[in-house]
């Protein structure tokens, strides 16, 4: 019986850990949207993981630490931080997704 | 010896909900509607002062094609001196414009959208938007002028 109790006590930890784990793990306040406005779909940037999802044709570019990579490499990672950009140097909306 | 069953039944659902959970890593359910609608104001500012205010209207049909896209409803009313392309508000539809030459004459319907502070901005030429944002738990409402 003891065990049975300390079992379903392990569990229930579990759960409440996996569930506010996933909840709030990240904290998206911490990006700050103009220093993100440099990376773009050169993925000249090494220092995020970010997809670019340009809303004029369509195309999706994927950048793993300052390589192009195909979606399904980074099918493990969170997005922590998503954002409908304008453009940079003309009108070319894009969402940026940031993934850790 | 039972005891160990229990123990070690414990331990392999344990491991078995903790792969469950990395390989299956939830996507973004969680952005604060304040943030979407900061992301909407700061744009929208941004695309008038550097692109000029013809790329409005593409912007708005976007960003109302992404909140749909992840689960928020956005809604906005504009009034702006400046024609914008964007549908002319006639009685209680959203996403819209009141547009006018002069002086605006606020009136409820807007304020269901705008704060009440709203009154005070009646500058000569404006474009001022009024928007809410809302998800299942949770929403935004503001207003901003360029």
């Amino acid at each position: 019986m003891v065990e049975l109790a300390f079992s379903i006590t392990i569990l229930t930890f579990f759960f409440l850990y996996t569930y506010y784990y996933n909840k709030y793990d990240y904290n998206i306040y911490t990006f700050d949207p103009n220093n993100l406005i440099y990376l773009n779909s050169s993925c000249n940037n090494n220092l995020y993981i970010y997809k670019i999802i340009n809303l004029t044709n369509n195309n999706i570019t994927v950048c793993y630490f300052g390589k192009q990579v195909n979606s399904t490499y980074i099918q493990n990672y969170k997005p922590v931080f998503e954002y409908l950009y304008a453009g940079q140097d003309y009108f070319d909306p894009y969402i940026l997704i940031i993934f850790k | 010896m039972k005891s160990q069953y229990i123990l070690l039944a414990t331990i392999i659902i344990i491991i078995i909900l903790s792969f469950i959970t990395y390989y299956n890593p939830s996507p973004i359910d969680n952005i604060n509607p304040n943030l979407i609608g900061k992301n909407f104001e700061d744009q929208i500012i941004y695309i008038y002062q550097n692109f000029g205010y013809i790329y409005i209207y593409n912007y708005t049909l976007h960003f109302q094609n992404y909140t749909k896209y992840i689960n928020y409803n956005f809604s906005f009313i504009c009034i702006s001196s400046y024609n914008l392309s964007i549908q002319e508000c006639t009685g209680n539809n959203t996403n819209c414009c009141h547009y006018f030459n002069g002086y605006f004459t606020v009136n409820k319907s807007i304020l269901k959208y705008c704060n009440e502070n709203f009154i005070l901005y009646n500058p000569p030429d404006w474009i001022c938007f009024c928007y809410n944002v809302s998800s299942s738990n949770n929403y935004y409402i503001n207003f901003f002028c360029i």
